[in-house]
């Protein structure tokens, strides 16, 4: 009975971490209970020890994972109330991710700066227009490739296909007759996406997130950013496949909607993370920016050098380009302009749809 | 719960803790913990952490510890089933054709399979530990195929049907964190994040793991690499870049070299970048101390 209570209320710590966006399956419950025995436990720093092994927080979470920790296992929260949380969480809990795809939305990625005011936006989302739908239909023949290490069949190729020659030569004797190929495959090249959600953005932020969405449905890793006066990673949210749930979620993590713009020092924190900076690496890089850029322009300049040192290619976008031989005006986007592989426009889906897939530019920019 | 009798003398983290200082690796409370949990509750350990912090090592030192034998499955972007698991002996297939002439043979014998790590690792009929490195740098479908393989230890070759590991092996699993691991994979493994050791305790890896590195030296090194990872930089230094710093420094003294100046010019072994170095040149005579 004292066992009993004990699991329940051990599990009643995978509930809450489920509530709080952490992974917490019901085998990890289990495994959990299974770690704490392993372990005795004889202190409190044993069953810590358990749960972060068994539930895996990852370690920019790890502050948070141990709060709940200890407002859970020294008294502040009760099993009862664990309980009421938990069926409250079935009702609300019906996400709708893609499959195969992760639901972690605890890794917003890192402030930048606290100084200016910060706001939320709601979202109306509407749906795809015939713009997106064409792009998605033709990213994967437009958008740039690379070779991956894999090889498949081919009728020519470079490497020999020996499991299918030596089959091949068991009807011949073992006489290498026909020799058949296989040859590397074309894959995508990952995609970096930052999307300015300062002031001077307002009617574009809407536009650009719709787009990401669509984006996070190609074959190919896909990594989106919003930049304002803060550096925000959006990829979880955008992951979820109903729009109204991606863009609910976004509005909850984004704390700088309609702000002041510091694309030099959000774009920093961005590079001074080695795992973000992995995202940019051989990446199609997207900005969707007018780049009207707060004070100096030198971190913006030593930060978009540093982006095309490492990207396959880097595209800006901009709601600015209103004709087709747009060339920069700002002073950032001047200085930053050698650092640029292309302008185009973001006036619209249509227009940033028609721009990376190279498609005739819309009527009214032409 | 107890391990299991498969592995006798490790019975708490503490026993873990103290072989692993055995095999010259200086393991934390909450690594020898992980690693011992991974044991008794029979699944595979997932480490993560920057590069250089000691996950591949401590892979070696456990099966050091357990007396078994490693098997190290390197992963790298477009790793399939040939390079991971087996390929069939082509060039003895076409001889034996050859030489069977009209004569019955089958092609897909084992004598013509060449077993690859995993397909070693299910036919190992003692311990061994399975070390798959750098799992983040394959890419999603070969960790959906593991992930099949290590809930069941089993593969099926076309040719000659399933085989099942006799005794399964301890696995580890490492990841630089490149990417995010899919959640299925992480929720199978007792996870470990290796963070960078507290200061008292690099020294005490610097001092086991260099040769003829004094005291005064190692603090001196792992407080400047201290002030090092606290930069803004492109790659800080992992433990490993420590005890190199620590060895190459001392060697320079060896050689005549005066202190702050032996430490300066072996920085190479630990900013291997020239954007860092030019970064922290106006400063590294402050950093270096």
């Amino acid at each position: 009975m004292k066992s009993d209570l004990a699991s329940k209320f051990l599990i009643g710590f995978a509930h809450v971490l489920r509530q709080q966006g952490f992974l917490a399956s019901a085998d990890q419950s289990i495994s959990f209970l299974s770690a704490t025995q392993a372990l005795g436990p004889k202190s409190l720093a044993d069953i810590r020890r358990a749960a972060q092994a068994i539930f895996a927080p990852p370690p920019e979470h790890r502050d948070i994972f141990n709060e709940l920790f200890d407002q859970y296992f020294l008294g502040q929260m009760s099993v009862e109330k664990v309980e009421t949380e938990t069926n409250e969480e079935a009702t609300t809990e019906a996400t709708d991710t893609l499959p195969g795809q992760s639901e972690d939305f605890s890794d917003p990625g890192v402030r930048a700066s606290t100084d200016e005011a910060s706001s939320k936006r709601v979202f109306v989302p509407i749906d795809d227009t015939a713009a997106l739908k064409k792009f998605r239909r033709l990213a994967l023949k437009r958008l740039p490739e690379r070779l991956t290490r894999r090889t498949r069949s081919s009728r020519r190729g470079r490497g020999l296909d020996r499991v299918r020659t030596v089959k091949a030569a068991t009807k011949t004797g073992g006489e290498l007759l026909r020799l058949l190929h296989r040859k590397r495959q074309l894959k995508l090249r990952p995609i970096l996406l930052l999307i300015d959600v300062s002031g001077s953005m307002k009617s574009h932020t809407e536009i650009a997130l719709r787009f990401a969405h669509v984006l996070l449905t190609l074959p190919t890793r896909v990594e989106v950013f919003s930049l304002g006066t803060e550096l925000t990673h959006i990829t979880p949210a955008l992951k979820l496949r109903a729009q109204v749930q991606a863009f609910t979620k976004i509005s909850e993590l984004v704390n700088d909607f309609d702000g002041g713009t510091n694309l030099g020092e959000t774009l920093g924190t961005f590079l001074r993370n080695p795992r973000y900076l992995g995202f940019a690496r051989g990446a199609l890089i997207i900005s969707i920016s007018d780049g009207l850029e707060v004070g100096k322009s030198d971190g913006l300049w030593e930060a978009a050098r540093k982006l095309y040192s490492l990207a396959f290619a880097h595209i800006w976008l901009t709601p600015l380009a209103k004709t087709k031989d747009f060339s920069p005006q700002t002073e950032a986007l001047m200085r930053i302009e050698p650092f640029i592989d292309e302008f185009g426009s973001a006036l619209s889906i249509s227009h940033i749809c028609a721009h990376l897939l190279g498609a005739p530019v819309p009527k009214e920019v032409a | 719960m107890k391990v299991g009798a498969r592995y006798k003398g490790l019975g708490s983290p503490q026993d873990v803790q103290e072989a692993l200082s055995q095999a010259l690796y200086i393991a934390s409370e909450d690594l020898a913990t992980a690693i011992y949990l991974a044991m008794a509750l029979g699944k595979p350990l997932l480490l993560e952490g920057a590069p250089g912090v000691g996950k591949t090592e401590a892979a070696k030192a456990l099966s050091s510890t357990l007396s078994c034998e490693l098997i190290r499955l390197q992963c790298y972007e477009g790793i399939d089933a040939n390079t991971a698991l087996y390929e069939w002996n082509f060039p003895r297939q076409i001889l034996a054709m050859r030489q069977a002439n009209d004569a019955k043979l089958n092609i897909y014998d084992p004598e013509f399979l060449i077993a690859r790590p995993l397909l070693q690792a299910l036919h190992l009929q003692s311990e061994g530990l399975l070390l798959i490195d750098e799992i983040d740098r394959a890419d999603h479908e070969f960790e959906a195929f593991l992930l099949e393989f290590l809930s069941d230890f089993q593969i099926t070759i076309p040719e000659r049907g399933r085989i099942r590991a006799s005794q399964r092996p301890f696995v580890i699993l490492t990841s630089n964190r490149t990417r995010d691991l899919h959640e299925a994979l992480r929720r199978r493994c007792v996870y470990h994040w290796i963070d960078y050791p507290s200061p008292s305790l690099e020294v005490d890896i610097v001092l086991s793991r260099a040769s003829n590195v004094a005291r005064a030296t190692a603090e001196a090194i792992v407080a400047a690499v201290g002030r090092l990872r606290a930069e803004p930089l492109a790659k800080a230094p992992g433990v490993a870049e420590t005890v190199e710093w620590a060895d190459a420094a001392t060697r320079l003294k060896d050689l005549g070299e005066t202190w702050p100046e032996a430490f300066r010019r072996s920085i190479g072994v630990v900013l291997k970048e020239q954007d860092d170095l030019s970064f922290l040149e106006p400063r590294m005579r402050e950093i270096i101390g």
